[in-house]
Formats: C-alpha cells, structure tokens, sequence
C-alpha cells in the first residue's frame, strides 16, 4: 500500500502544484487579487473616463471602490440587472446620474448597493429600480459576497430578515479561493487568459466610446461593436434558447417582500423611487406561449405592486407597446440603448 | 453522489483507506454505510425503497430455498418478482400506462381517466431491481444459495460502485467475494486507477465535449433545427451514450478493483466491433445477458421452441427499451433494434449479396451497424415520440443550402449550423477526440487497456499515465454533467 500511494503521490503532486501556481500567477477571475485590478478599473472611471476593454472584473468590487469615493452625490440612481446596465447620463439630460446596475443581480446585490449608497452617504435623490423577474426569482448567484459588508449593512438598517447566509459568507469566499487555487476548469481559463494576456489589459479611453466591452464614467455599460450590430438571426436563435430554457419568469414573494422593505426605507430618506419593466426578445414570447408562461400575470403583478406602494412604473414587458421588433434586441433579455430610452418613456401608472 | 464530482473524489479515498483498517468481520457493515450515504446523497427517502426490496428479497429467498417442491419454489419466486416488479411499475410505468389508458378512453368517448401519481422515479431502480430479481431467480433455480447474512444481502444489492449504474451483478460473482478476506494488492489498485482514469477520460473528456452538439438539439423545439445540425447530433448521440455510460461503468468497475471486488465488465469496445451481432454482445454486457438468460432462452425454450429466435430477439430488445424508460419512443428504440439486427441476420445469411470478401464485408457491416445503432439512438435520446419522428423528417432538409452557406460563412452560419452555437475549438476538440477514441478501442479490440498497457515498458506506462491526466485537466468539461443512465 506504501508503494501505491508513493506512487499516486509521485503523480498527482507535480500537477497539484502546478494547477495552484498556474491559477494562483495568472488568476483569471481575479479571485486571489486583493482588488488591485478593480481599483485601475476605478480609479480611470471616478477621473471621468471611460474603460475600455474590460474582462473578468468584479464590478462589484469597482462599484464599492467608486461610490467610495465618489465626489459628489449623484441626483439619479438606476439598479438592478444587465438588463438596466445600459441606462446613462444621456437619459437624464441635466442631472448627475450614475449606474449601480450589476450583471447577474439578485435581490441580495439591490440590498448590497443601497446599503453602500447609505452607508457612504450616496443616496440620491430619485431611484429607477429594474423589476426583472430573472432577478426577482430568488437567485442562487453568490456573486454578491464581493460586497457582503454592505449587504449585512443594508440588512441591518432596513430591519430586512437575515437568513442564515451571512455567518458563511467568510466561509464561501475561502471555499471559492480554494476551489480557484484547485480547479481545472480556472486552470483552463488561466491558460486561455495568459495564452492573450496582451490583449486581455483594461484601457483608459477618456472621453472616447470603448470598442469592446467597456464601461463609460457613469457606470453604464458599453457594449462591443460587433454586439451592437448583431445579426438578428443569432440573436433570435439565442432567444429561442433562452426562451426554451427558461423556467416560468415569475415573482419570488419573499424577494418581493424584501423589495417593499428596500423601497420603504428608501422613501423614508425622502427618496424617490420608480420602478422599471423591461421587454424580453420578441420571439421569447412564442416560446413562453407555447410552455403556457402568462406574461401578463407578471406585468399586471408589477402593476399591482406600484400601486399598491404608490410608484410610479414606467416601461413594458411587451415589446409591441415600445413599437419594438427583433431588429432593436442583441440578444434574448438586451435591446439597444435607443429603444432602451423608448421603452422608459411608457408610463404604466404614476400615483400623482 | 456523482463520479465526476469533487464530494466523490473526497468519499471514496476515505472509504478506501478506511476498508483497508477495518476489520474483515465489519468491513460488510462499512461498504453498507458507505453506500447509503453514496444513494442518500440524491434523495434521502427514496432508501425505504431500496430497504423494501432488499428486505422482500432477502426472505423470500430463504423462503424459497426451504420449500421441497417446484411448484411451492416458483410461487415464492413469483411473489418475489411481483414485489420488485410492482415497485418498478408504480415508480416508472403507472402514468405511462395510465395516460395510454386514458387516450384510449378518450378515443371511445368516455369521460373515464386514471388519476396520475406525482412521484420522482428513484434513481436506478431499474438497476438494482434486476440485480435483485437475479438473486431469486437463481435461488429458485438452486444455482445459489440463499444468502443468510442479511448485511451482505443488502450489501450486494447496494454495493455503491455499480448501485446506481450497473453493471447489474449476478449473486454468483458478487456476494461470495463479500465473504472474502480482501487484502490490499499493488496490481489491483493500479489497474483500477487506470480504468477509472479512463473511465473519468471518457465521461469528462470525450461524453461532455459531445454532449451540448446532442443536447443543443434535443433541448431546442421541434422543427427549430434542420439539416446538417441534425445530421452533427445524429452522429455524436451513440458515441456520447458509449462514452458516458460505459466511462460510468469503468469508473465504478475501477472503484470496486481497488477494493479487491472484481464486477463484471460492461462493455467490450462495442463501437468497433464487425457487425451488429457483435455489437450487441459487447454493450452494456451485464443487461444484455440478463435478458439473455432469463428472458430469452426461456422463451425459446418453452415459448417458441421452433421458428422463434425472430420472435424471441423482438421481445427481448422491446422490454429491453421499455426498461430504459416509459414512453413510446423507448419502445420504438426496442423495435428498430431488433429489426436491424433480424435484417443483418438475414442478410449475413445470404452473404455473397452484400459483398465478395469478408474484409470489406466486416468493414461496410461495421459502418452500417453504426448508422443503425445512431438512427435508434434518436429514439433513445428524444423526449418523446414527436421529436425524434421530427428529427428524421428535417435531417435532410435544407442540407445543401446550409453547406453552400456553412462554406460562404458571411453571416456567422459555420457557428450556428456547424458548431452548434459552440466555439470552433470545442467542435475540433470533439472531432479529434471522437477520432482518438476510436483509434484507442480499434487498438484495445480483443483485450482491454490494462493488458495493453502491461506489455509496455515501465516508461512508457508512466508517460500514459502521466498524459492521461494531462489530457484530464486540459480538455475536460467540469460542468458536473448527469450521467445519462441515471434516468434509468
């Protein structure tokens, strides 16, 4: 037995270590940083620049390393998913906007970003929640423990029930280095990133538009070129898909609840929130007719919830309303910026 | 608690190490523990179960062996088989059964219905339902004695490498090595890490880098796809299945080694094998011989004693697919196999028809027995009866259109029809592997990767070794994809 597991040590060993130096040097995902490369990414962004060229970011680390230290307190806040990352100054002619939108949000990362908007003393004078079901429908994604301070924060002062998440926040950031330092997928992703590790650097584009995936000074998004002018075939495939897969968009009551406590509290330091609908790709909808998905069921749900807390709602989950068709969508959940601004000028209901 | 997770990777060394310190007396008691925690770890109820069964057997068979005539010993084993075949049909066949009952009604008018039951099949209870009814069958028949230690029945019908997956054992091989002093041997360990390397290799490497050309088209609606993806998924499906299932086989045959239990091996390099006949005696062995052995020969036997291997090989691979699952298309996948192997037979009959000399006769037999195994393979993967007629009805459409554009490429059509929506690597990768995986079987054809490996030079051992973990890191999906058996 000796024998044997001198021998499985003689194999495994030299791959172990080099897998953890691999992943550990070139580190990918930036798990192993200690947020140097968020903070470059900041520091151009609060100078008033945009980036370009920006991957595998933790863009909740730069938002907490921003709103930190942002000079001033915006007017105008815009939160929730990808699906509200193109929303940018030039909606809101005059006043001070910035984004805190993040990709792949949840109910958590909205408590997170307005507990660092408090805590930093940025609350602003009016918010435009994004009321995306994919982010209403109780996530799994942990990718708000960049930022679990502020959650625990936010939790806190809105007197929102904590669950038994955050003892083991500390627990799954050691868990998830430790499954970078190990993994042979992060390995795989190592060796692709370090094979273009030229072209992988993030750019200071002042005040030009990022050619590739970039974010402008607000915090919004800029999307590649190349998405931009999508062909409609592949973005109509990739809605089929998503369609296909997709389980039933509808509304977690728990995380529901939690968005009535965020919004509460919000109204109770005098700020003003909307809610925003957004539509999905046109062909989703053939999809989710065929699966029996009642889309109206969330939109009048929506509805429901504004009245009932007296918010304004502006947009649609239908595209038809916002005279939108295949051609205005990059993919099954994104249109273009323009149809974006078309879909926030519907007025669902305003209490006033 | 899947092989291909990290849980498993810490599990079974620490079940390992832990047989080898124990006692021979308890080891039987640490196997069982072991392979509950393994089948709990999908869903923890579904053990009453497995106890049920277990326990039915186990009486059953004493029952059995204490009665002085046939006629008592068969009506305990009928009783027996009843027990495991009702678990089997209330969990995997009563809706289908019922919602065919109910069309049926529905097409006389009646406003009748059997009310479905809303349970989760649990998973492999089509395995281990088997490799309990063998257990009785023999018993009944006096091959075997019925096993008195309860904790090494239990054993046997839950042994954690083959408890989900197979390969279903028989009582003959298995339970007397329960009995057995196992000591720790060098040889047995190494040639089990290396079927479990291999094992991992297949499943990791080559099943899942097929595995989204396949699935991106079964998960699509039907008639959303046309031509050549078709045609993509048509040819990965049987070499996605063989990969995956029998990657899962070696891993748990390699498992079982280290320990010092040898299970049976499942499949013998059926993908290039020289015709169908063969082809079917080498995949999936420890099924295949089940229904050889208490379905077929009996029914040869007793039932059609003449003119009925014909007969008898249809009614064989029909309850072979309703045993893979409950629906329509499992059924057709039973029925076009058996027409397929029936059709060879009677060609291969009549041999001067198909081709003048046996080389090029073994080679097109081949090729053709691969297009058969790949066009019932559409019924196996399909969710239902509509989306496989659906495949064949649009492979062909659009072909040519779509080639002249695959070729042209101005609008990215090579991803969308080519490489399915998957990057240009992953569609070389998987081409080359599948080339690889062929090479490596034509080369293991007749003797397996362990004997290969020992008449090579230490070095060159060491060098495989090292490559095939190499090739592990560098190319697998860790995406923890299912095995597909586990449906079953």
């Amino acid at each position: 037995m000796k024998k044997f597991v001198q021998n499985i040590i003689i194999l495994i060993l030299p791959f172990a270590v080099t897998i953890a130096f691999v992943n550990f040097y070139v580190d990918p995902d930036n798990v192993f940083s200690s947020g140097d490369f968020e903070k470059g990414v900041a520091d151009i962004l609060l100078k008033g620049h945009n980036v370009d060229n920006l991957k595998n970011c933790d863009e909740r680390v730069v938002l907490k390393k921003i709103i930190t230290q942002l000079p001033y307190k915006p007017d105008i806040v815009s939160i929730g998913s990808s699906r509200s990352l193109q929303v940018s100054s030039i909606f809101f002619p005059g006043k001070r906007f910035f984004n805190c939108s993040l990709s792949h949000a949840n109910i958590k990362d909205l408590i997170a970003v307005v507990g660092l908007l408090d805590s930093s003393n940025k609350l602003p004078n009016e918010v435009y929640f994004d009321t995306s079901p994919i982010m209403m429908n109780a996530s799994n994604s942990q990718e708000w423990e960049s930022i679990y301070q502020y959650y625990l924060y936010g939790l806190k002062k809105m007197n929102i029930e904590s669950n038994s998440d955050e003892p083991n926040v500390a627990f799954h950031i050691f868990k998830k280095k430790c499954t970078a330092l190990f993994s042979f997928s992060y390995l795989q992703n190592s060796i692709l990133r370090f094979s273009k590790r030229n072209q992988n650097k993030f750019k200071d584009v002042d005040t030009a538009l990022p050619k590739n995936f970039g974010r402008l000074f607000d915090f919004s998004v800029a999307y590649p070129k190349e998405y931009q002018n999508r062909d409609t075939v592949k973005a109509m495939a990739d809605a089929k898909m998503f369609a296909a897969k997709t389980p039933p968009p509808k509304i977690n009551l728990a995380d529901l609840k939690i968005l009535k406590q965020i919004i509460n509290y919000l109204k109770s330091k005098g700020v003003k929130v909307t809610l925003v609908n957004a539509p999905f790709q046109p062909d989703c909808y053939k999809i989710f007719d065929e699966k029996k998905y009642v889309f109206n069921d969330l939109a009048n749900g929506f509805k429901q919830f504004a009245m009932e807390m007296e918010l304004p709602l502006i947009g649609t989950f239908n595209p038809a309303d916002a005279n939108l068709n295949r051609r205005n969508f990059w993919d099954q959940i994104h249109c273009d910026k323009p149809s974006l601004m078309t879909v926030m000028k519907i007025v669902q209901y305003n209490p006033q | 608690m899947l092989f291909n997770s990290i849980e498993f990777a810490f599990f079974f060394p620490i079940v390992t190490v832990l047989f080898f310190l124990t006692p021979h007396k308890l080891r039987w008691l640490l196997l069982l523990l072991s392979s509950c925690v393994f089948y709990m770890y999908f869903k923890p109820e579904y053990i009453l179960i497995l106890a049920f069964i277990i326990v039915v057997d186990y009486l059953v068979a004493i029952k059995i062996e204490q009665q002085t005539t046939q006629r008592q010993k068969k009506a305990w084993l009928i009783f027996s088989l009843i027990a495991n075949l009702g678990v089997l049909f209330i969990f995997k066949y009563f809706n289908f059964v019922a919602s065919n009952f109910n069309d049926a009604l529905a097409l006389f008018h009646s406003t009748g219905r059997i009310a479905y039951i809303n349970l989760i099949l649990p998973i492999g209870l089509s395995f281990h339902t088997l490799q309990a009814m063998s257990y009785t069958i023999e018993v009944s028949k006096g091959k075997f004695k019925a096993e008195r230690h309860f904790g090494i029945y239990a054993l046997y019908v839950m042994f954690y490498p083959q408890l989900v997956a197979g390969p279903i054992e028989r009582p003959q091989n298995l339970i007397p090595q329960f009995h057995q002093k196992k000591y720790f041997n060098y040889e047995n360990a190494r040639s089990g890490m290396v079927l479990i390397a291999w094992g991992l290799i297949k499943k990791v490497v080559i099943a899942d880098r097929l595995g989204p050309f396949v699935n991106q088209v079964h998960s699509m609606p039907d008639g959303y796809y046309t031509g050549v993806p078709l045609i993509i998924s048509f040819i990965a499906a049987p070499f996605q299945i063989y990969c995956d299932f029998s990657g899962y086989s070696d891993i748990a045959t390699g498992c079982a080694r280290i320990m010092g239990y040898n299970l049976m091996i499942n499949f013998k390099t059926p993908v290039v094998q020289p015709n169908l006949n063969r082809f079917w005696a080498t995949w999936h062995i420890s099924l295949t011989s089940w229904f050889r052995d208490y379905v077929y020969i009996p029914l040869r036997k007793n039932l059609f004693p003449k003119a009925g291997m014909w007969l008898s090989i249809m009614v064989v691979l029909v309850l072979s697919g309703i045993w893979h699952g409950a629906s329509w298309n499992f059924v057709l996948w039973g029925i076009s196999n058996a027409l397929f192997v029936i059709i060879y037979n009677i060609i291969n009959k009549n041999k001067r028809i198909i081709a003048f000399n046996s080389h090029l006769s073994d080679f097109w037999s081949n090729k053709i027995g691969v297009v058969c195994i790949a066009a019932s393979t559409v019924f196996f993967r399909s969710s239902d009866l509509n989306k496989a007629l659906h495949i064949f009805r649009d492979m062909f459409k659009n072909v040519f259109t779509q080639i002249l554009l695959i070729i042209k490429n101005t609008h990215g059509e090579r991803l969308e029809y080519l490489y399915l929506k998957q990057t240009t690597g992953s569609f070389l990768l998987a081409v080359i592997f599948l080339c690889s995986l062929l090479f490596m079987e034509t080369k293991f054809l007749n003797k397996n990767l362990d004997s290969w490996l020992l008449a090579k030079s230490s070095r060159f051992r060491w060098a495989f070794y090292y490559s095939m973990i190499l090739i592990f890191v560098l190319f697998g999906q860790f995406n923890k994809l299912d095995f597909i058996y586990f449906q079953f």
